[in-house]
């Protein structure tokens, strides 16, 4: 399988007040042709930062240290303005996370599907329409919706409109960044199988950015954890979760409540996130780890390859 | 948000140890403070750095240009402008100060009042203010002192009417957000009376905010105290030393060319209102949530 | 459109208690001058009989809520009363001024507005950037400018130095263009009368730029603030991800949300322009409601003053009941 994303070495910083946040510090991985790749952390961990770097959507005062990330070969980081916009919601498309704040209240529903085309020199707008209504059935909606502003539809209805705007040009890559989180159980259910038919039917990479494991137990074929900016482990979903070798990962698996008829009780892992403007040195979880050494707060860990899985730890070294 | 705060100004901001201006913002509130505690001070010690008195009829020659003699040049009847803007700010300051705590306290409460308790009382009181708020302030304040007459009280009070729903909007829009706080039903689950949550609670979190308003409040109310001046219905009559009583007299005499008559008192005036506007909207680029860049 | 029709009339329901509000504080406030006004009018001095007549001429001999009732009453039907000073109907003299003051504020807005949006969205997008800073710097010192000083200062370069512009009032009294409107330019327009034209236009400059500039300092202040709080909406990266110029974004999604709060502060803004109008009016013998205000506030001529606030208070309340039904017409949230 030919990766259709290579992110390599890459580092983001965030000017703020207190000083210089290291939100991505030398992250690699890579995204193959159609598969869901899940982005796990908890919050604050660069996921998001991620996503945004990708599309190249990030706020002013953040800054692209160094890295490439290549898109079919292109440096993406590298191109110009224009060239960039012309990519995003054609070829690299993202949906975001709060439903209720994404829509432009004034505009109608529709009217953002066909914003898609419009800016991508499709030049025919009846047909646009009639594309921009098609999808928006496929994603359950009534066609009458069309002419409906943000207000008007749920929560549920308008992360729909969101993918339909994401899919619209049938992108190569979908970033979703914690699409279900602001919806209930159910709808999220809804929600990601759509987003697994998609996968199916288009065959777009879908990169899934979120802190629930729940969601990428369900839908994710990869998965890469993240841990204070930084790549702790990457590999295939069913081994992550049945055998997870990074300390970290084997923290937050053990933190999933089980509904278990024994009960017991929940377990944490002990600590806090580390500041990212003062990150510990070395292993950036090395303070909460319980398997570290002294090696582990003197260097950084170093990529491990087992069997396809990639592990960043001291403990796995030959 | 710290919801227990002590009430310290410095606290309020949230500054805890003096250092120099780091970015923009800062520059520009310390060049505000800077700038009204210059003015203020030199108010305060006219008695003490005024090269003549200021009310002495023929100090020197009759509208004479500036000179070494008399860096502001002389009025009509030979007394020094530079002592004259020298004492001229005091009755601005005076007033404009007074009636913004006064719009401060009075609106400030309502709001408070208001927003907390909600229902019949708001809408009534919402309604009077918006009718106030709506109308022209000048025009009110020349409508009240008119008819009460131009005293240093009658202008203080006509000049906070004015301001009195500005405070009172700002303060119950803040108050119906905080409300809904977690803390605020902390506070009401562990019993705590009204009194208690609108004060300690709900009032220090919107102190900067109170602070913001209040800057530019009487930056503000200089320009329409000015205004009622200029209009013949300020608190001051000749020969007391007013830039608003001088600028309009320069106005007067600009035709027959007497530039310096007006420019000083004008000059004086803006630097005033500008100083506070610094400090008032500076503290709004660094302290209105909705105008922040956290990260 | 039955949401529409329904907000539009509550919005005239709620109208009617304000102007109420307003008129019930005018005339509170007219009466509340220590003394007699009849005493203040004539003098201490004047004889008993004269003192009677105009008494009761003002209708002051009446028990006070009787006076309420008929002041409202008569303002209902346009009864403005008449002048102290001219013996005139002040509902004219009012709408003389009224022209006077309107073609004013339109000149200065026409100056302020574009100023006060394009700088201030120009300022919100380059936050932070110089431009950013000298754009704040621009409006800050605008609004902070004493009116009357600023417009001196324009009135001895141009009026007193140089000498190529008038400085006070609206026209030369020979050229009066025929009497359409009241509004001068509009009605040498309409008339063809091009020495008019010029002339009002040139008389209109030296106001209309002092109160221009001021207002636009409050206004660029306005806009930019509410475009900052606009650019970091959520929905705006959204349009960026779909591939929308970032021309596009700001004019379409940024600029068009951020109107909304600035169309509800059209109300605040009108009422700081007429208070403007006023110092402007008085600093260059413009013949407007301001200056008659004060003018009839010198002479004691009471129900010309009533008559002109009471104007005031019917035009705001009317200019804040139509902002609020354009603010339905373009906020789909108010109408479905």
């Amino acid at each position: 399988m030919k990766p259709v994303l290579k992110i390599r070495n890459l580092r983001v910083y965030y000017r703020t007040k207190r000083g210089i946040v290291k939100a991505l510090d030398n992250v690699s991985f890579d995204v193959y042709r159609g598969e869901i790749l899940g982005v796990v952390g908890e919050s604050g961990c660069g996921k998001s930062t991620l996503g945004l770097t990708i599309m190249r959507l990030l706020p002013p005062n953040a800054k692209i240290i160094s890295g490439q990330i290549l898109f079919n070969g292109v440096d993406l980081l590298k191109l110009s303005n224009e060239e960039m916009r012309k990519l995003r919601g054609s070829k690299i498309s993202m949906i975001f996370q709060d439903p209720m704040t994404s829509f432009n209240p004034l505009m109608k529903i529709g009217d953002h599907v066909l914003e898609v085309f419009k800016y991508h020199e499709f030049n025919d707008l009846e047909k646009a329409k009639e594309i921009a209504v098609k999808i928006l059935q496929k994603m359950g909606l009534e066609s009458g919706r069309f002419y409906d502003y943000p207000h008007q539809l749920s929560g549920g209805q308008r992360q729909r409109v969101m993918i339909a705007t994401a899919i619209a040009m049938k992108p190569e890559v979908i970033i979703a960044d914690e699409p279900t989180t602001a919806l209930d159980v159910i709808t999220q259910a809804q929600i990601l199988k759509i987003l697994r038919e998609l996968r199916d039917e288009i065959g777009s990479s879908i990169i899934l950015i979120t802190h629930n494991l729940g969601v990428i137990a369900q839908i994710a074929d990869r998965v890469v954890v993240m841990y204070a900016g930084k790549v702790v482990e990457v590999g295939n979903v069913d081994e992550i979760f049945s055998d997870p070798k990074h300390p970290y990962t084997q923290g937050l698996i053990r933190a999933v409540p089980k509904l278990s008829p024994e009960g017991g009780q929940l377990q944490p892992i002990p600590g806090s996130v580390p500041d990212l403007i003062n990150p510990p040195s070395g292993c950036r979880f090395h303070p909460r780890c319980p398997f570290a050494s002294e090696i582990c707060s003197k260097e950084e860990p170093p990529a491990v390859s087992l069997n396809g899985r990639l592990v960043y730890c001291h403990l796995y070294k030959r | 948000m710290d919801f227990l705060p002590k009430f310290s100004l410095a606290r309020i901001f949230g500054v805890t140890k003096l250092r120099p201006p780091k970015e923009a913002e800062e520059w520009y509130l310390l060049a505000g403070i800077i700038m009204v505690i210059i003015i203020t001070s030199m108010s305060i010690l006219a008695p003490i750095i005024s090269p003549y008195d200021p009310t002495q009829l023929y100090a020197g020659p009759s509208l004479s240009p500036p000179s070494p003699k008399y860096p502001m040049g002389t009025n009509l009847l030979g007394m020094d402008m530079l002592s004259r803007i020298i004492w001229g700010g005091r009755f601005l300051l005076l007033v404009s100060f007074l009636s913004a705590v006064l719009s401060m306290v009075i609106g400030s409460l309502a709001g408070l009042v208001s927003g907390y308790f909600g229902g019949k009382i708001d809408r009534v009181i919402s309604i009077f203010m918006d009718s106030i708020y709506a109308f022209p302030g000048l025009i009110l304040a020349i409508t009240i002192t008119a008819m009460l007459g131009p005293s240093l009280l009658n202008v203080v009070i006509a000049i906070s009417v004015i301001y009195v729903p500005t405070f009172y909007r700002m303060v119950r829009g803040l108050v119906l957000s905080i409300r809904e706080e977690l803390f605020v039903e902390a506070a009401k689950a562990l019993g705590a009376k009204h009194r208690t949550i609108m004060f300690k609670y709900i009032l220090p979190n919107i102190a900067p905010n109170i602070a913001v308003i209040f800057s530019l409040c009487i930056a503000d109310a200089i320009l329409t105290e000015a205004g009622l001046t200029f209009i013949g219905l300020g608190p001051v009559v000749p020969p007391t030393p007013d830039w608003g009583l001088d600028l309009y007299e320069g106005w007067r005499y600009l035709i027959s060319g007497y530039w310096w008559l007006i420019l000083f008192p004008g000059i004086f005036i803006t630097l005033t209102v500008l100083g506070f506007a610094l400090i008032g909207e500076s503290l709004n680029e660094l302290y209105n949530p909705l105008l922040r860049e956290e990260v | 459109m039955g949401a529409l029709s329904r907000y539009i009339i509550s919005r005239i329901l709620t109208t009617i208690p304000m102007i109420l509000i307003l008129l019930s504080l005018v005339f509170i406030v007219l009466r509340i001058m220590p003394g007699d006004p009849v005493n203040a009018i004539l003098g201490e001095k004047a004889p008993q009989e004269y003192k009677e007549k105009l008494r009761k001429k003002l209708g002051l001999d009446k028990p006070i809520h009787v006076q309420f009732y008929e002041y409202i009453l008569k303002i209902m039907k346009g009864d403005f009363g008449t002048s102290l000073l001219t013996k005139r109907p002040i509902l004219e003299e009012l709408k003389e001024r009224f022209a006077a003051t309107l073609e004013l504020t339109i000149f200065s807005l026409l100056i302020a507005v574009p100023i006060g949006i394009f700088g201030g969205s120009k300022a919100a997008y380059k936050r932070h950037s110089k431009e950013d800073h000298a754009i704040r710097l621009f409006a800050i010192i605008s609004w902070t400018l004493f009116i009357p000083f600023f417009g001196s200062i324009l009135q001895y370069i141009f009026g007193i130095k140089l000498r190529v512009l008038p400085t006070s009032g609206r026209i030369d009294p020979f050229n009066v263009p025929e009497h359409i409107t009241g509004l001068y330019i509009l009605d040498s327009i309409l008339t063809g009368n091009v020495v008019a034209l010029i002339d009002a236009l040139r008389h209109l400059i030296l106001p209309s730029i002092t109160l221009g500039i001021v207002m636009s300092g409050a206004l660029v202040r306005i806009v930019r603030e509410n475009m900052i709080i606009a650019l970091k909406k959520d929905y705006i990266n959204a349009a960026r991800a779909r591939g929308v110029t970032e021309k596009d974004v700001v004019y379409n999604h940024a600029l068009k949300n951020s109107l909304i709060p600035f169309i509800t502060m059209f109300g605040l803004m009108f009422a700081l322009l007429l208070a403007g109008a006023a110092l402007t009016e008085t600093t260059f013998s413009w013949p407007g409601m301001g200056r008659y205000l004060v003018e009839r506030i010198y002479y004691r001529d009471y129900p010309a003053v009533q008559g002109a606030v009471v104007l005031y208070a019917l035009i705001v309340a009317l200019v804040n009941l139509i902002v609020d039904i354009v603010y339905a017409f373009i906020d789909p949230r108010v109408r479905y």
